[in-house]
């Protein structure tokens, strides 16, 4: 648990006593990794083969994105429920733009874009959903989970609008279109690695480098802490929490981009309830839900136990209902430790001040 | 009276309003918009009222709570009474019970996350809602028959004098959360816990009790609302509750209820479920497609809470 305000107060404490069970309780994400690992190794068959973990590298990616952006928004004490209607916009932008291309009917044309801007084109349709979101919680002062509540709904209506409904098949594009290629963000691999695991790896190395090293980072971090505080001492809260529902937006969008890869397909509903799992890594990784607290390396241990948890289940055969609940049980108890661990924390520093 | 003032104070009048307007313009513009349409208005309104009661129940408790399992409460109790009344009154009455035990139980199992560990409402609901989803999902492989019980399809679709039954459902029990709001020491106790729940809490309030008592009559009425819902619709289907999700949360705030809780008004939910059915059955009217009925519902809720953030002082908790 290092970062931000947190620090301020655990970090004299460590030095003086540290108590097993508090140490224990900030390692307790990396604990549960190993735990579930271990536990899964045993009992799974296959479970450690090759093409078990790539698979499951390639799953825990995609949720990772979206807990990424989320970590950012959650340290600001906001949250964003539009994620997942982001992943299915995002991938419909870029289906409709390989699909059917960009018809101009003032010029009689349809133009075929190049893979890399569908990508730019899909990434800036998640900044923009990411901006009206900021834009309503600071402009509007509506309620980060209602405000990302209407844009749930409004992302994913867009989404149907994008095609009436329908799926957009076979996303391969057409060699004499020059857009072909859009398969390799999902399926490609570089030396073996499967290239969204290496987005995931840049993705997470510049996230944290922004979160721990910039003034941007520490602003987020001041933010949730106390806001009051953070105004006060000269911080654009406004414009730091637009910014990251803009990372959000656009964390979002590139998940989108990679299921939609990885299918070779988008499809409007894709992406639904994906916001649940994208908290639930956030809230494992030892992220606060009342902001302030959390790291980018947290949360990425926490989306490799959502996804081990999940891929795990599903080889034992577990039924869906069973998963659920195993699932909710989980992000119940990393709220609970949390709480015991920041009490703890609370009770040693008034006693390394008295005593 | 200051009419500034007033509107202030009767928050509800805007949903009045609204429904006033589309009223006019649809009958005016459209031949299609007769009696019998407004029946049917009447109705959908009438089943998301009763959803939207209950969430004004959790709202009401203050510091940004929501009930966000209930679309998975309605769909789970649509199967309970499809499964286990297998179409029979007998039945019904084996269904009832199991139908009442869903709703007290979410109710319950929703307060117990909040209160004992403090999750924030948001993702505990959500995640409920999402279990209880799940849940569906295997009600519906045992999902074997069509018949709906006698009785509940009278309540359901049953149009004594022209009048569907359960518009009259919803307004008594408009008015009996009226009453216990506005005329009992619950309802001061929930407005108080709303408002502060320290100050409560100093004042002698059980804001615990409050607030559980407040998710149960959310998830009952869910509940009550799922099981009347199959009758309607003649069956039980999966994400059968999804609409009321974003709508129920809707109808509370576009009726005049603060979304940090502390004021709640159920004239004004009936008001808002009446104004979201209007939109949504204007835009099918003009044949606009199921994505932008999305859209602007999404729309206009974040625009009525733009509007009552800026106009009325915010409580944060």
């Amino acid at each position: 648990m290092s970062g931000g305000a947190g620090m301020a107060i655990a970090a004299p404490v460590r030095s003086r006593r540290t108590s097993p069970l508090l140490l224990l309780l900030s390692l307790r994400t990396l604990i549960a990794l190993f735990a579930v690992f271990a536990f899964f190794s045993l009992t799974a068959p296959n479970f450690l083969a090759v093409e078990t973990l790539v698979l499951l590298a390639k799953h825990v990616s995609i949720n990772a994105f979206l807990a990424i952006g989320m970590t950012f928004v959650i340290v600001t004490g906001g949250i964003d429920l539009s994620v997942g209607s982001i992943v299915g916009l995002s991938g419909m932008v870029a289906g409709g733009l390989i699909d059917r291309g960009l018809p101009l009917p003032m010029f009689h044309v349809t133009l075929f874009p190049d893979v890399a801007v569908v990508i730019v084109a899909a990434l800036a349709v998640g900044l923009l959903v990411g901006l009206v979101n900021g834009l309503l919680v600071t402009r509007l002062d509506v309620a980060p989970f209602i405000a990302t509540l209407g844009t749930l709904y409004v992302a994913r209506g867009a989404a149907l609008l994008v095609s009436g409904g329908e799926t957009f098949p076979n996303l391969v594009g057409r060699p004499q279109f020059h857009n072909t290629g859009f398969p390799v963000l999902g399926a490609g691999t570089v030396l073996g690695v499967p290239v969204s695991v290496i987005a995931l790896i840049v993705v997470s190395l510049v996230a944290a480098y922004f979160a721990g090293r910039t003034p941007f980072g520490r602003r987020v971090y001041a933010v949730g802490g106390n806001e009051r505080a953070a105004l006060l001492s000269g911080v654009p809260v406004d414009r730091v929490k637009l910014i990251v529902y803009m990372i959000s937006g656009a964390c979002a969008a590139f998940a989108g981009l990679v299921v939609a890869s990885e299918l070779v397909a988008s499809h409007p509903a894709s992406g639904e309830t994906f916001e649940l799992n994208a908290i639930a890594a956030t809230v494992l990784g030892g992220t606060s839900l009342a902001g302030g607290r959390g790291t980018i390396w947290g949360t990425i241990v926490g989306a490799f136990v959502i996804g081990i948890l999940g891929d795990g289940l599903v080889m034992l055969g577990v039924s869906s209902f069973w998963q659920m609940v195993i699932k909710g049980t989980v992000i119940i108890a990393a709220v609970v430790l949390d709480q015991m661990q920041r009490r703890m924390q609370r009770r040693m520093a008034i006693l390394a001040q008295t005593g | 009276m200051n009419p500034l003032h007033w509107l202030r104070t009767h928050r509800w009048a805007f949903a009045g309003i609204g429904v006033l307007v589309l009223w006019v313009a649809l009958s005016a513009t459209t031949a299609q918009f007769s009696l019998a349409s407004l029946s049917g208005v009447a109705t959908s309104a009438s089943f998301l009222a009763v959803v939207a009661l209950g969430q004004m129940f959790a709202v009401a408790t203050g510091g940004g709570n929501v009930d966000l399992s209930i679309p998975g409460v309605v769909t789970l109790s649509a199967f309970a009474t499809m499964i286990l009344s297998g179409g029979t009154d007998m039945g019904l009455l084996r269904a009832l019970p199991v139908v009442l035990a869903i709703g007290v139980v979410i109710g319950a199992v929703n307060a117990i996350l909040i209160l004992r560990l403090r999750i924030p409402a948001i993702i505990a609901t959500l995640a409920v809602g999402y279990v209880l989803d799940t849940a569906s999902l295997l009600a519906n492989r045992r999902f074997t028959t069509f018949a709906i019980s006698p009785a509940l399809r009278t309540l359901a679709t049953a149009h004594p004098a022209g009048v569907p039954a359960i518009l009259l459902l919803a307004l008594a029990l408009a008015v009996a959360v009226a009453v216990l709001i506005g005329r009992t020491s619950y309802g001061r106790w929930l407005m108080a816990t709303g408002q502060s729940a320290t100050a409560a809490d100093l004042a002698g309030v059980p804001v615990a009790s409050v607030t559980a008592t407040a998710f149960v009559f959310s998830g009952v009425l869910a509940a009550i609302d799922g099981a009347l819902l199959s009758a309607h619709t003649g069956g039980a289907f999966l994400e059968m509750g999804r609409p009321y999700l974003l709508q129920s949360v809707g109808a509370v705030v576009v009726g005049g209820t603060l979304i940090f809780g502390g004021s709640a008004t159920a004239f004004g939910t009936l008001l808002g479920s009446l104004l979201l059915v209007l939109i949504v059955t204007t835009m099918q009217i003009a044949g606009l497609p199921g994505g932008v009925q999305d859209m602007v519902q999404g729309a206009v809720i974040i625009a009525v809470l733009a509007a009552a953030g800026s106009g009325l002082s915010r409580r944060t908790a």
